[in-house]
């Protein structure tokens, strides 16, 4: 079987984001490269995704999100957790879960 | 392959790119990247197959009526040494799974004609077929849908009893019926007898997504190139109607593993389906390239080119990595054709391809 490329490198041209399995494409919309499953997100899923994916604990992903947005913590913490579950149905996007 | 005097000849088949779409353009438009002066022609079933009246990249030189495959290899040959001595040629590439049985009985003889035709073994053939494959993936360690493949409609039954219905009721060349119910399953068993003959298979219901890996066998248990995707659209047939390259170790070992306990030769595909949770299941093996084949051609991983190349002693031609995230969707077009190119080919069984379309003309 021939090799295929790396999914570690960068689209180039594309507006394709480096990332290891996971390719973003603007801010709302992600290829799996394995799974070939892509998926239309909120700007918000996108943020976590990219700070989970960038190596971001996942208990500072709330602060992120509570300076970008400008939101109560509590707000920032509901949106984590609630998205976090949300990945623990998708088989192509579990490894951000819990 | 004997040196010939004038250049080399093709002849592909299965041209019809309907609801159903057959390999035999793909197989042509890919050939005419590499090879644009090559003369290809068509070996058709119908006066009505598609890729008759094409006029692009899968336009054919000139199209041929061969015999139906049920009636065996001795007519086949006697219609290909017919238009042979009309229309010479050195290749032949069939597209279609229900074909392949009649050239594997005439390799030989076409060989000694001076036609090469890339085959896998008999042997692995008959172990990729739809009713051994359950046992290959077995021995193989390969996941595989529960399968019982039968000729008895009373064991079918029962077989579907313990899956619990809806279940895939199958043809042993082509075809797969969701059934419902016993009685359903009972419809289904006769029509396929009737149409493909024995053995009818039932299959248990995997959902999922399905991937598909095409490839090239190099008869030693190693795969030449290959490109692997994701099924983006699927008919209500199943048929892939757009897809995504994708980049899947795991698939790839399963795939690696099949071509080499098989050590097959020549072209092939792979279906696989996947359930959340659950790994790749193997659920068919086709013995050529599939309708989707031109797609990775146009990647740069060009499987007929580099297959007939190798046909022809010539120099292998190199095969790029399809790019993960490239995808295609298929798109049906009306193509124009005359009545008085029917009426010839339905009276004679012959006609002359159609003019290329140049496209700086009207």
């Amino acid at each position: 079987m021939r090799r295929k490329r790396s999914t570690a490198r960068s689209d180039n041209g594309t507006g394709a984001a480096k990332s290891s399995t996971l390719r973003f494409y603007g801010d709302e919309f992600i290829f799996d490269t394995v799974s070939g499953m892509f998926f239309r997100i909120s700007s918000t899923a996108g943020l976590i995704l990219r700070s989970l994916q960038s190596g971001t604990r996942p208990d500072r992903l709330a602060d992120e999100i509570q300076e970008r947005y400008g939101i109560s913590r509590s707000a920032a913490l509901r949106d984590v957790e609630l998205l976090r579950n949300d990945l623990a149905g998708i088989e192509a996007l579990d490894r951000f879960a819990p | 392959m004997k040196h010939k005097s004038r250049p080399p000849v093709v002849a592909v088949t299965g041209l019809h790119r309907g609801e159903n779409p057959q390999p035999g353009p793909a197989v042509t438009a890919s050939l005419r990247r590499r090879f644009p002066d090559l003369r290809i022609i068509g070996l058709s079933y119908d006066p009505l197959e598609s890729g008759q009246y094409a006029a692009g990249l899968d336009r054919i030189d000139a199209a041929y009526l061969v015999p139906y495959p049920r009636l065996g290899h001795q007519e086949l040959l006697k219609r290909l040494d017919a238009i042979a001595r009309k229309d010479p040629f050195d290749i032949v590439i069939p597209c279609l799974d229900s074909e392949i049985p009649n050239y594997l009985r005439l390799q030989r003889d076409l060989a000694k004609r001076g036609i090469s035709c890339v085959l896998p073994d008999a042997k692995a053939m008959q172990r990729r077929g739809k009713e051994n494959l359950s046992k290959l993936c077995e021995d193989i360690g390969v996941p595989t849908p529960a399968t019982r493949a039968s000729s008895n409609l009373d064991e079918l039954l029962v077989f579907a009893g313990s899956l619990g219905y809806p279940t895939y009721v199958k043809g042993r060349f082509y075809e797969a019926r969701l059934v419902h119910s016993p009685l359903e399953l009972r419809i289904a068993f006769d029509e396929l007898m009737q149409a493909w003959g024995g053995p009818v298979l039932v299959q248990e219901v995997v959902v999922g997504e399905e991937y598909d890996v095409v490839g090239l066998g190099d008869g030693k248990g190693g795969i030449v190139g290959s490109c692997t995707i994701r099924k983006m659209l699927r008919t209500k047939a199943g048929k892939g109607f757009g897809g995504v390259v994708i980049a899947d170790p795991s698939l790839d070992k399963l795939a690696q593993k099949v071509i080499r306990a098989l050590k097959w030769n020549g072209p092939f595909e792979l279906e696989f389906v996947k359930s959340p949770r659950r790994p790749h299941q193997l659920f068919e093996m086709n013995p050529r390239f599939p309708a989707w084949v031109d797609f990775p051609s146009q990647l740069g991983c060009n499987l007929p080119a580099r297959m007939v190349a190798r046909m022809l002693d010539a120099k292998p031609i190199p095969l790029a990595d399809c790019a993960v995230g490239q995808m295609y969707v298929r798109h049906c077009v009306d193509i124009v054709g005359n009545i008085a190119d029917l009426a010839q080919m339905a009276s004679t069984g012959e006609r002359s391809g159609p003019r290329p379309i140049h496209f700086n003309s009207r």
